[in-house]
C-alpha cells in the first residue's frame, strides 16, 4: 500500500511538473534602466523636468500707443504651442507652465533707454534692463506692480522669464550665478565669446528671453516670427545656442533653418535633445 | 452500508502483498505511457505553437519592411530627377518651381521641398553658391506656399541633406517629431542628360503613411508593431504604454541587437520576455529594415498569443488526469478480480489447514487459474479420504488394542489379587511395573480412541440440565489420594450460593474436570495447593481449576491444546503422560457448547477455566428432554447426529 502510495505521488507529481514546466514559458526580465531627466543643454547640474515661465508685456513709456490690443491673446496663443512643442520634443519628461503679467508693464522709461545700438545679437541690452526692471517693481514687495499671487511657481520647477517687447529684437539667455564681476571673466570661465556675456541683476529668473511683439502678432514683418521663433528664444534660456551664421545654417531644426518654419512643422534635432539629457 | 461491502472494505484497506503488487504494476503499467504521451502532445504542442507564432511575426514584419522599404524607394525614386538637357547649368527657376508645384501636388506626404545649387555654375554671369537654395515651397494648413524671395533662401552646405546627394548619394535623415507626426528629409542629386549633378532636390516627408500602417498591424486582437529608427528613436507603436515617440530605447537590449543586424525570430531563450511598452509578458521577434537600418519589432502578448494553446494544453492535461483516475478506478476491481481465485485458493487451504475438506474453491475465470481451483478441489478430496482413512485405521487400532490390554489387566489383577498363588517381593515388584505399565497404555489407547472419536464427530454428549456442583465435589474426593501422594492440599471451595444448574453431559463434565484437576495435581509440586471453585456470569456456569504449580511459559501456552503436545520443562521432565488430555478436555467442553482458557504465569501457577451454557428456566432438570449439540458436517454427512 505504501509503495501505491508513494506510486501515486509520483504520478502526480509528475503531472504538476508536466502541466508547471512543460510548454509554459520562461519570461525573461530586462532591467529597463529608469528614463533619463532632461537638462539644461550640456549642463546636467541643471535639471529641467518641469520650467515656470512668467510671461510680460513690456511696452517703453514711449511706445504705449503701440500696444497690440491683442497682445494677452498672442503671447497665450505662442506660450501654449511651445508648450506642446516642448511636451513632445521631451518626450512628455519636461513640462512646461506659465503665467502671464494680468496688464502690459510700462517702463520707467523710453525705448531708447532700453534698447541697444545694435540689434543684430538681438537687443540684449533690453532684455537685461526689461527684466531687471520687471523684478524690482514685479517681484518687490514695494514695487509699484507688486502682486502677491502672481507666478507662485514650484521651488523646482527651472524659472524663466519671458517677456514680449514693444520694440526691436529677440535674444534669450541663461542666467548664471558668477563670483565674477567682468564679462570677460566671466566670457573666460564658461568659454564663451566676451560679447555673449551680460552682467545682469535678476535673482527671480534661471533663464529669461525677449521677443520683439511685432514678429508675433504679425510674423510676417520678421525674418522669422511667430510661436516658431517664441520657441527658439525659449530655447536659449536652457542653453541651446543658435544653428546659424547668416544665411549659412548648421542645422535644420527650430534652432537653425527650422525656424522659419510654422512650429508644427519644426523640431528640434537628436544632437541636441542627447545634450538636454534624453 | 451491508455487511458484505463492509467486509469487502476491510478487507481491501486490510490489502494484500500480492494485490498491492498487482495494482502497483497496473497503475505504473497504465499510467507512464499516459504520462510520457501527455508530456510529447504538450512538447510538440508548443514547439508547433512557437513556431506557428515565430512565422507569423516574421512574416508581418517582412511585409511592414517591404512597405517601408517601398516608401522610401518610391519617394526618392520622385526626387531623382534626370533633365533632358546635357549643359551644366541648373534647371530654369521657372520649370524648378513647376517642379516643386508638381512634387507636392502629387505627393501629400511632402510638406516641403527645396533645390540647391550645387555650386561651381555661372548663372547670369553669377556664380552659384554650394548649398543655397534656388527655390522652395511649403505645404501649409494645406495650402501650397511657394518662396521666391532670394533672401528668405537658406544655404544648406554644411548639412548632410546636401553634401550626400552633391556627392551622388541618395540621402534618408533622421526621423523627427514634430505637432503633426514623425517627419524626416529625403534628398536626392538631379541630373542633366549626361549624368552630371546640376542640383539637389531635398523633401522634408511626412512619415504618417508608415506610423499609420505599423499602427494598423494586428497580431491576434493585441499583438503589435514598433518602428524604431537606426538612431534607437520609437516612431511609432500601437502599444498602450505610456511611452511616447522619439524616446531612446538603445538601452533596450533587443533594440540593440536588432539595430545592429541581428534577427529575432521569437524562438529565442530571451524572445518571452517583459515588454518595455506594456510591462506584461509577451512574444516578441524583430528585424531589421537593410536598406534605411530601421528596426520592425513584433510584440504579441503571451495571454493572447497562447490563448488557443492554454485551452488545448488544459485540456490535454484534463485527459491525462481523467485517464489517471480512470486507471486508479479500474485498478482494483482489474486486480481484484485476479487475486480473487487466489484468495479463494487461500482461503481453501486455511479450511484444510483446520482439517475441513469439505468446502470447495469455486472460481470461473475460464483460464488457468479456474483449472488450478479444480485440481485443488480434487486435492482436498483426497486429502479428506486419506483423513478418514487415517482415523479409521487410529480408531480400528486403538478398538483392538483395547481388548488385549483389557485382558492383560484383568490376568494381571488376578495375578497380582494371588488367584495364582503366593508371590514373592520380587515377584510382586516385576508385575506392579507390568500392571502400572499396561495401565498407561490402556489409558494411551482410551485417549486415542476419544480423540478419534472426537475427530470422526463420534464423542456423543447429553446435554440436558446438570448440577455440576455434585461431579466437582466428587472428582475433589476422587482424586484426593493421589494428591495425598504429593502432600498437595486439594479442596473444592463451592461457589456462589445457589449456583445454576449448566446445560451439560454430567459423564463428559466430570471426565474434563478430572483430566483438568489430574494435570494441576500433576503440574504442581509437593505440599502445593489446587483449588476447585464454581461462579455464575454472564449466562454461563464457569467452572476454574486453579494451582500453584509451575505454570506455563508464554511459547507453551501457544500450543496448549494442540495434539500430543507435552510442556517439556526440568520440573516436568519425568511427569507421564500422552499429551491428548487437554485435547480432549477442549473437544467435550466444545461439544457441550461451553469455551474454555486458562491464565498462567510461570513458576506461579495456573488457572484453567471452562464455560457451560446456563440451562434454560423452562427445561426441568429432571426432564428427560435431551438438547441435539451442534453436530460438525461430517457427522451430518454420515447421518450420524446423535448426541
Amino acid at each position: 500500500m505504501l509503495k501505491i502510495l508513494v506510486a501515486l505521488i509520483f504520478i502526480f507529481g509528475a503531472l504538476a511538473v508536466i502541466y508547471l514546466y512543460l510548454g509554459v514559458p520562461n519570461i525573461y526580465s530586462e532591467d529597463y534602466s529608469e528614463l533619463p531627466i532632461p537638462h539644461a543643454f550640456g549642463d546636467p547640474a541643471r535639471p529641467i523636468p518641469e520650467i515656470s515661465i512668467a510671461a510680460f508685456y513690456f511696452v517703453p513709456q514711449n511706445k504705449t500707443n503701440n500696444i497690440a490690443e491683442n497682445w494677452k491673446e498672442t503671447l497665450e496663443d505662442s506660450l501654449a504651442k511651445l508648450q506642446k512643442f516642448h511636451s513632445i520634443e521631451f518626450l512628455g519628461r519636461s513640462k512646461i507652465s506659465y503665467d502671464i503679467y494680468d496688464a502690459p508693464i510700462v517702463g520707467l522709461r523710453e525705448s531708447v533707454a532700453y534698447d541697444t545700438n545694435d540689434t543684430s545679437m538681438g537687443n540684449a541690452q533690453a532684455l537685461r534692463r526689461a527684466s531687471e526692471e520687471i523684478e524690482e517693481r514685479v517681484f518687490d514687495k514695494n514695487g509699484d506692480l507688486y502682486i502677491p499671487e502672481f507666478w507662485v511657481s514650484k521651488k523646482e520647477a527651472y524659472p524663466v522669464f519671458a517677456i514680449m517687447y514693444e520694440g526691436v529684437g529677440s535674444t534669450g539667455g541663461v542666467i548664471y550665478e558668477s563670483g565674477f564681476e567682468l564679462a570677460g571673466d566671466i566670457a573666460k570661465a564658461l568659454g564663451l565669446p566676451e560679447g555673449n556675456i551680460f552682467i545682469v541683476d535678476v535673482e527671480r529668473a534661471d533663464g529669461f528671453f525677449l521677443i520683439n511683439r511685432l514678429c508675433l502678432t504679425s510674423p510676417s514683418q520678421c525674418e522669422s516670427g511667430g510661436p516658431t521663433l517664441f520657441a527658439h528664444e525659449f530655447y536659449h534660456t536652457i542653453g541651446i545656442p543658435d544653428e546659424y551664421e547668416g544665411k549659412l545654417q548648421t542645422s535644420s531644426d527650430i534652432m537653425g533653418a527650422g525656424r522659419f518654419k510654422d512650429i508644427e512643422e519644426t523640431y528640434l534635432d537628436k544632437r541636441k535633445v542627447k545634450k538636454l539629457g534624453l | 452500508m451491508s455487511i458484505d461491502i463492509k467486509l469487502y472494505l476491510i478487507k481491501f484497506l486490510k490489502g494484500s502483498k500480492l494485490r498491492d503488487r498487482f495494482m502497483l504494476y497496473f497503475i505504473i503499467l497504465s499510467v507512464t505511457p499516459v504520462l510520457i504521451l501527455g508530456g510529447m502532445a504538450l512538447y510538440l504542442l508548443d514547439l508547433a505553437h512557437r513556431e506557428d507564432v515565430s512565422r507569423l511575426e516574421i512574416q508581418l514584419i517582412d511585409q511592414k519592411i517591404e512597405e517601408i522599404e517601398k516608401f522610401f524607394s518610391d519617394t526618392l525614386g520622385i526626387l531623382e530627377i534626370r533633365v533632358d538637357f546635357t549643359q551644366k547649368s541648373f534647371i530654369p527657376l521657372e520649370s524648378q518651381n513647376f517642379i516643386l508645384r508638381g512634387l507636392m501636388s502629387e505627393n501629400p506626404a511632402f510638406m516641403e521641398a527645396s533645390f540647391m545649387d550645387v555650386g561651381g555654375l555661372i548663372v547670369n554671369d553669377t556664380p552659384t553658391i554650394a548649398g543655397n537654395e534656388t527655390s522652395r515651397i511649403s505645404r501649409k494648413a494645406g495650402e501650397l506656399e511657394l518662396i521666391t524671395d532670394p533672401i528668405r533662401f537658406a544655404n544648406f552646405s554644411r548639412l548632410r541633406k546636401f553634401s550626400e546627394p552633391a556627392a551622388g548619394k541618395n540621402f534618408i535623415g533622421d526621423v523627427y517629431y514634430t505637432i503633426s507626426g514623425p517627419r524626416t528629409t529625403l534628398a536626392a542629386p538631379v541630373r542633366n542628360g549626361n549624368g552630371d549633378i546640376i542640383q539637389v532636390l531635398s523633401a522634408e516627408v511626412k512619415l504618417s503613411q508608415i506610423v499609420r500602417s505599423i499602427k494598423s498591424a494586428r497580431l491576434g486582437t493585441s499583438g503589435y508593431l514598433v518602428l524604431i529608427d537606426k538612431e534607437g528613436s520609437l516612431i511609432s507603436h500601437r502599444g498602450v504604454g505610456n511611452i511616447d515617440p522619439g524616446t531612446d530605447l538603445l538601452g533596450v537590449s533587443r533594440v540593440r541587437e536588432v539595430l545592429d543586424g541581428g534577427t529575432l525570430d521569437a524562438l529565442g531563450e530571451r524572445d518571452r520576455y517583459l515588454s518595455f511598452f506594456e510591462s506584461v509578458p509577451v512574444v516578441g521577434a524583430g528585424k531589421q529594415i537593410p536598406k534605411i537600418k530601421w528596426g520592425v519589432f513584433a510584440e504579441w502578448p503571451i495571454s493572447d498569443a497562447d490563448s488557443v494553446i492554454q485551452d488545448i494544453r488544459k485540456q490535454i492535461v484534463l485527459l491525462v488526469l481523467f485517464s489517471i483516475l480512470t486507471v486508479l478506478v479500474l485498478a482494483p476491481l482489474f486486480v481484484a478480480r485476479l487475486v480473487m481465485p487466489i484468495r479463494k485458493l487461500e482461503e481453501g487451504v486455511s479450511e484444510i489447514e483446520k482439517g475441513k475438506f469439505e468446502k470447495e474453491v469455486k472460481i470461473d475465470t475460464g483460464d488457468e487459474l479456474e483449472d488450478l481451483g479444480s485440481a485443488f478441489n480434487k486435492m482436498a478430496k483426497g486429502l479428506k479420504r486419506l483423513k478418514e482413512l487415517q482415523e479409521e485405521f487410529v480408531f480400528i487400532d486403538a478398538h483392538d488394542l483395547r481388548a488385549p490390554v483389557t485382558v492383560i489387566k484383568g490376568y494381571l489383577s488376578m495375578v497380582l489379587g494371588g488367584d495364582t498363588g503366593p508371590l514373592n517381593d520380587k515377584m510382586k515388584d516385576y508385575l506392579g511395573e507390568t500392571n502400572r505399565a499396561n495401565e498407561r497404555l490402556a489409558k494411551l489407547v482410551e485417549d486415542l480412541l476419544e480423540v478419534a472419536r472426537s475427530e470422526a464427530g463420534r464423542i456423543e454428549v447429553k446435554l440436558i440440565p446438570t448440577d455440576i456442583k455434585e461431579p466437582a465435589v466428587e472428582t475433589v474426593r476422587e482424586l484426593k489420594p493421589l494428591a495425598d501422594e504429593k502432600s498437595i492440599v486439594i479442596s473444592y471451595i463451592g461457589g456462589e450460593e445457589g449456583l445454576p444448574n449448566a446445560l451439560a453431559d454430567s459423564g463428559r463434565f466430570k471426565e474434563a474436570l478430572v483430566n483438568l484437576v489430574s494435570n494441576a495435581i500433576k503440574y504442581t509440586p509437593e505440599k502445593g495447593e489446587v483449588k476447585i471453585f464454581q461462579e455464575a456470569r454472564g449466562g454461563e456456569v464457569i467452572t476454574h481449576v486453579k494451582d500453584n504449580g509451575f505454570g506455563i511459559s508464554k511459547e507453551a501456552q501457544k500450543k496448549l491444546f494442540e495434539k500430543f503436545y507435552r510442556v517439556q520443562t526440568k520440573e516436568t521432565r519425568d511427569i507421564t503422560g500422552t499429551g491428548l488430555g487437554l485435547f480432549i478436555v477442549k473437544q467435550l467442553i466444545e461439544k457441550m457448547g461451553g469455551k474454555i482458557w486458562f491464565e498462567s504465569e510461570e513458576g506461579k501457577g495456573s488457572t484453567f477455566s471452562f464455560s457451560l451454557k446456563i440451562a434454560p428456566n423452562v427445561i426441568e432438570s429432571d426432564s428427560h428432554l435431551s438438547l441435539r449439540a451442534k453436530s460438525d458436517r461430517s457427522r451430518t454427512e454420515r447421518g450420524n447426529l446423535k448426541t
